[in-house]
């Protein structure tokens, strides 16, 4: 029986386009989208359907652009951010940050888990450095489920560019 | 003539995925390069508009903006959860009220039929008391009065309740009625229960879906018609005057009586078979 991370089907595809903020990105007509701009950003978040009534979290592809006050290095943004995953969700790197390419461009890609809301989560994320933009594309899930997601995950992952 | 451009531009962001793709990297080069020369606020109605939310308020009964990346994502993730939590703690309160009520109800039924039927056995003892009382009395009063007549009458009397007792019996028919009112009630337990089915039937959203879908609704209410059709005509067999609409429920009870006497049977010629064997 199929169930909410089946890989549908490619017309149920929509596309993601922000100019703004250079970002472009298919993702899966059934997953439910929310942006929010706010003082330390602009965060767009792709929400996996509800499972059942009880389901009480969602997965999800969220993307953070967060202006530079400077000029940072990718490994200097990836440093910074090492250190606030690790205060604000007691992370347990699975994989450390390591050299990857997403969206077009060089990032870093890591891998781990944590505690958020009292709940236990596991994190895959990207880092990308573009003009005076930082980009944190992170994709979020019960530990349980990440294998689950994971392929669809891939596939939005593969769609996306960033300007 | 240049509107003309900015219209044909968005046709072709909708439409060419290769030029949307593009655009996110280079928007005025990409322009160019397509042969188009928009103007400067041109390109910032094609941004604004291809960029929707980036400068939306924010939602209402918010302290604040969220002061960093891990707050912002958290905070919408929250208000997500939250929502969900309340639609699931709401369905199931409903779920956990309709079931107390359906107890409640058969608690009610089960302690009323006792009751009453307490009472049935309670006047049926009365009765048949009565009619040894008469029979006596009769016998007495014709050996000392030798008045026929009377005597008569007393024993007439102490037949009939007799009669009425093991001819006419009432206390069967209590049992039946009874019976019934339970089965009937069960009924309604089994078609509350249904509801909460196809409640949540209804409310679960099918793969590769966020929210419940008017399809599963519509099915989810035809199913609920279904079962209402099912337990109104339960219903009529159960608590209906029509003995005509009972006789398929005690012929398929008859059956399964005479299926299990015979399985006794069974049993007791293998038992039987076995001591004599």
């Amino acid at each position: 029986m199929p169930n909410a991370a089946t890989p549908p089907q490619a017309s149920d595809f929509l596309v993601y386009m922000n100019l703004e903020h250079g970002i472009w990105m298919k993702y899966p007509s059934s997953w439910e989208r929310i942006e929010q701009p706010g003082a330390a950003g602009f965060a767009v978040v792709f929400l996996s359907p509800q499972e059942d009534p009880f389901d009480e979290f969602r997965e999800n592809l969220n993307i953070f652009v967060e202006p530079l006050p400077q000029p940072m290095t990718l490994e200097q943004v990836v440093a910074a951010s090492g250190d606030t995953v690790l205060q604000q969700f007691q992370a347990t790197f699975l994989e450390k940050a390591t050299k990857d390419q997403i969206g077009g461009r060089p990032a870093y890609r890591t891998v781990y888990t944590g505690s958020m809301m009292e709940r236990a989560l596991k994190w895959l994320q990207y880092y990308v450095v573009s003009g005076n933009r930082a980009y944190y594309v992170t994709y979020t899930s019960e530990p349980a489920k990440y294998d689950l997601f994971l392929p669809m995950v891939q596939q939005m992952l593969g769609s996306l560019e960033i300007g | 003539m240049s509107a003309d451009q900015l219209r044909q531009v968005m046709d072709l962001v909708a439409t060419n995925e290769a030029f949307s793709r593009q655009l996110v990297h280079d928007l005025e080069g990409t322009l160019k390069a397509n042969g188009y020369d928009l103007s400067p606020s041109e390109i910032a109605t094609l941004r604004a508009t291809f960029s929707p939310s980036s400068r939306a308020p924010q939602p209402p009964g918010q302290a604040g903006p969220p002061v960093s990346s891990v707050d912002m994502i958290n905070d919408m993730i929250r208000n997500q959860q939250a929502q969900s939590r309340v639609r699931a703690q709401a369905q199931s309160d409903r779920l956990i009220e309709l079931g107390n009520a359906t107890l409640d109800i058969f608690k009610n039924t089960l302690k009323y039929s006792a009751r009453t039927y307490r009472m049935v056995t309670l006047m049926n003892s009365v009765m048949f008391w009565m009619g040894v009382s008469l029979f006596g009395f009769a016998a007495l009063y014709g050996a000392f009065t030798q008045n026929l007549i009377y005597t008569g009458v007393f024993c007439g009397l102490g037949a009939a309740s007799f009669i009425s007792l093991f001819f006419l019996g009432p206390i069967d028919k209590t049992q039946v009625a009874l019976s019934n009112l339970i089965q009937a009630e069960i009924a309604f337990m089994s078609y509350f229960e249904q509801i909460g089915f196809c409640e949540n039937y209804a409310m679960l959203p099918p793969p590769n879906s966020g929210k419940p879908t008017h399809e599963c609704i519509e099915k989810a209410s035809e199913l609920l018609q279904k079962r209402s059709r099912e337990t109104v005509e339960l219903l009529k067999i159960y608590l209906g005057k029509d003995p005509e609409l009972t006789k398929p429920l005690a012929a398929q009870q008859a059956a399964e009586e005479k299926l299990v006497d015979a399985a006794e049977e069974a049993g007791a010629g293998k038992v039987q078979a076995s001591a004599t064997g």
